[in-house]
């Protein structure tokens, strides 16, 4: 049986490291970073730490420490939020102009995001059934969520949504 | 709590140990991945072009890895 209390602490600790050593900094210079870097920066460690999560599930199922049937879900999230992510990077790296032509766009695939990490918590897809433990089970894999909705709040602060 | 209904037994305890053995690289892996996002030059367009890379890159190594995986399984 997959040790799911343990397990989920021990996610929640490894989130909290991923993201406390993630601040954006300009090195040789004293010119602040613009809120639109910080969305950028924000949006690699997005991609970065759904990567992780998803070769992490993989090799956990290719250990036999977590069933297939439990793993498939969570990859297959992470598969969508990959592909959505491609398609905001693919705005963003055209600059904060093309981006502000395309605020209705980059908002959708930012709630795209937000709503595939909740739905993942609460769809009993992790085969939880226990309603608090769902919503302590949405609060280890809201890291995701939390950096899409940062990189709202950046891109609001850079004019650009 | 849940917690307090865990028996910690030998089997318990190596399926962690595994776990753990298993998650670290990869998490290390994305702390030194992370650190990079982080720093930037004074070169604003050349940060959001290695930035967009960057995502670009982590995307697509998903997008393969669990491609192969899925594969893998299907069998």
């Amino acid at each position: 049986m997959w040790p799911f209390p343990p397990t989920r602490k021990l996610a929640l600790c490894l989130a909290l490291v991923l993201i406390s050593t993630a601040c954006a900094r300009r090195i040789n210079s004293n010119i602040p970073v613009t809120p639109y870097e910080n969305a950028m920066v924000l949006n690699a460690q997005l991609s970065t730490i759904n990567q992780a999560v998803s070769l992490g599930v993989q090799q956990v199922v290719d250990s036999s420490i977590l069933p297939y049937k439990t793993g498939k879900p969570i990859v297959d999230a992470t598969i969508d939020i990959a592909n959505v992510d491609t398609q905001i990077t693919a705005i963003l790296q055209l600059g904060p102009e093309f981006s502000k032509a395309n605020a209705a766009q980059l908002q959708t695939l930012l709630s795209k995001i937000t709503d595939s990490v909740k739905s993942l918590a609460t769809s009993g897809a992790l085969g939880i059934k226990n309603p608090k433990t769902q919503n302590e089970i949405a609060l280890d894999i809201s890291s995701i969520g939390n950096l899409a909705s940062s990189i709202l709040i950046n891109l609001r602060q850079a004019g650009v949504l | 709590m849940e917690e307090k209904g865990i028996k910690w037994t030998p089997d318990l305890i190596n399926t962690l140990a595994q776990l753990l053995l298993t998650l670290f690289p990869i998490v290390v892996s994305a702390v030194q991945q992370l650190q990079q996002a982080g720093v930037l030059t004074a070169d604003v367009q050349q940060n959001i072009k290695n930035l967009a890379e960057m995502a670009n890159n982590s995307n697509q190594v998903l997008l393969q890895t669990a491609k192969d995986w899925e594969a893998k399984h299907s069998v």
